[in-house]
């Protein structure tokens, strides 16, 4: 199957797409044939040294698809489950990938893998900011930075539904008008706004 | 403000923390313009008695049932259109110099995938 890798650090050019053996999921693994892969910013981060991993090694950590066999022990997935994952392990860039059946999830009918791949990892984030971290309440006011960003937006569109106010700051207007559209109430640039005494 | 979230980090660190109401949390969980230096704890207190956290989503998914609460929470939003995530960019696996690079100038919007049939 075709797998990215990276046998040095660096950058962009150092990820390489070569012909690796298909994975065989060991115990308590399942194996997805992926149908979608999830691009995120950390990678980049990954490939460039910044945050280590160990060499050579596969990138990205966040894909969905189809499971296609399920190892030793498995009983949360069977063959044909789609599923889909966002903490890893490394090497997602793949056409399959065997990661273990606890850190991943059923996708729902109706969710696309496309879809489930774009927003697991922003989505999950989103969840536990908005619910765990702190309870957004009705009617409360809360300040978003990055509203545009891809987590922000997200957390723009929960937070309303969840009754709150949006305030957001963003780069441009490009970004401004992007994040008013998913929900955010007032947007400050902070560029060249003093963003504090906006929102006093 | 009770909630700040800020995940651009060494930038707007100072305009969270004074943009926050007496008692309020301030929640730091990204570093886009680099890290947040060293915290002196007399800052919260001479700001209004603050919170801070730097949350990872790590520490709120450790088991297998605290990841399927969220991620069903997620599922449901995202399936009644509460949210809605955008796909901006499509890439191939063969395409994935291309896809990095335009990451990192900052050229994408929304989220991005790569297709690994492509």
């Amino acid at each position: 199957m075709k797998a990215v890798r990276i046998e040095t650090t660096g950058g962009p050019e150092v990820l390489r797409l070569v012909d690796v053996p298909r994975p065989v999921p060991g115990a308590g693994e399942i194996l997805i044939a992926q149908e979608a892969v999830g691009l995120n910013f950390i990678d980049t981060y990954q490939r460039s040294g910044l945050y280590p991993v160990k060499l050579p090694s596969g990138l990205g950590l966040e894909g969905a698809g189809v499971v296609e066999a399920v190892g030793e022990g498995v009983t949360r997935f069977r063959p044909g489950d789609r599923a889909a994952y966002c903490t890893g392990p490394l090497g997602a860039y793949a056409e399959a990938h065997a990661v273990p059946a606890g850190r991943a999830v059923r996708v729902p009918d109706g969710i696309t893998s496309e879809l489930a791949a774009a927003g697991l990892l922003k989505g999950l984030t989103a969840q536990f900011l908005l619910r765990s971290c702190h309870a957004v309440q009705p009617g409360e006011t809360i300040l978003v930075h990055a509203a545009a960003g891809g987590v922000g937006l997200i957390l723009c569109q929960w937070a309303k539904a969840l009754g709150a106010t949006v305030i957001g700051t963003a780069g441009s207007e490009a970004k401004a008008a992007l994040a008013r559209e998913h929900g955010c109430d007032h947007v400050i640039l902070y560029r060249r706004e003093d963003v504090a005494a906006r929102v006093r | 403000m009770p909630v700040v979230y800020d995940s651009v980090g060494k930038d707007t660190f100072m305009a969270s923390i004074d943009s926050l109401a007496p008692r309020g949390l301030m929640v730091s969980f990204g570093n886009a313009s680099g890290p947040v230096g060293p915290i002196d704890p007399l800052l919260l207190s001479a700001k209004g008695s603050l919170y801070l956290t730097r949350p990872t989503l790590f520490h709120y998914a450790s088991t297998t049932a605290a990841l399927d609460r969220i991620a069903s929470e997620f599922f449901a939003v995202l399936g009644d259109g509460r949210v809605r995530v955008a796909i901006h960019q499509r890439f191939g696996l063969s395409e994935i110099v291309r896809a990095h690079e335009a990451l990192e100038a900052r050229a994408t919007q929304g989220a991005s995938v790569l297709d690994p049939g492509r």
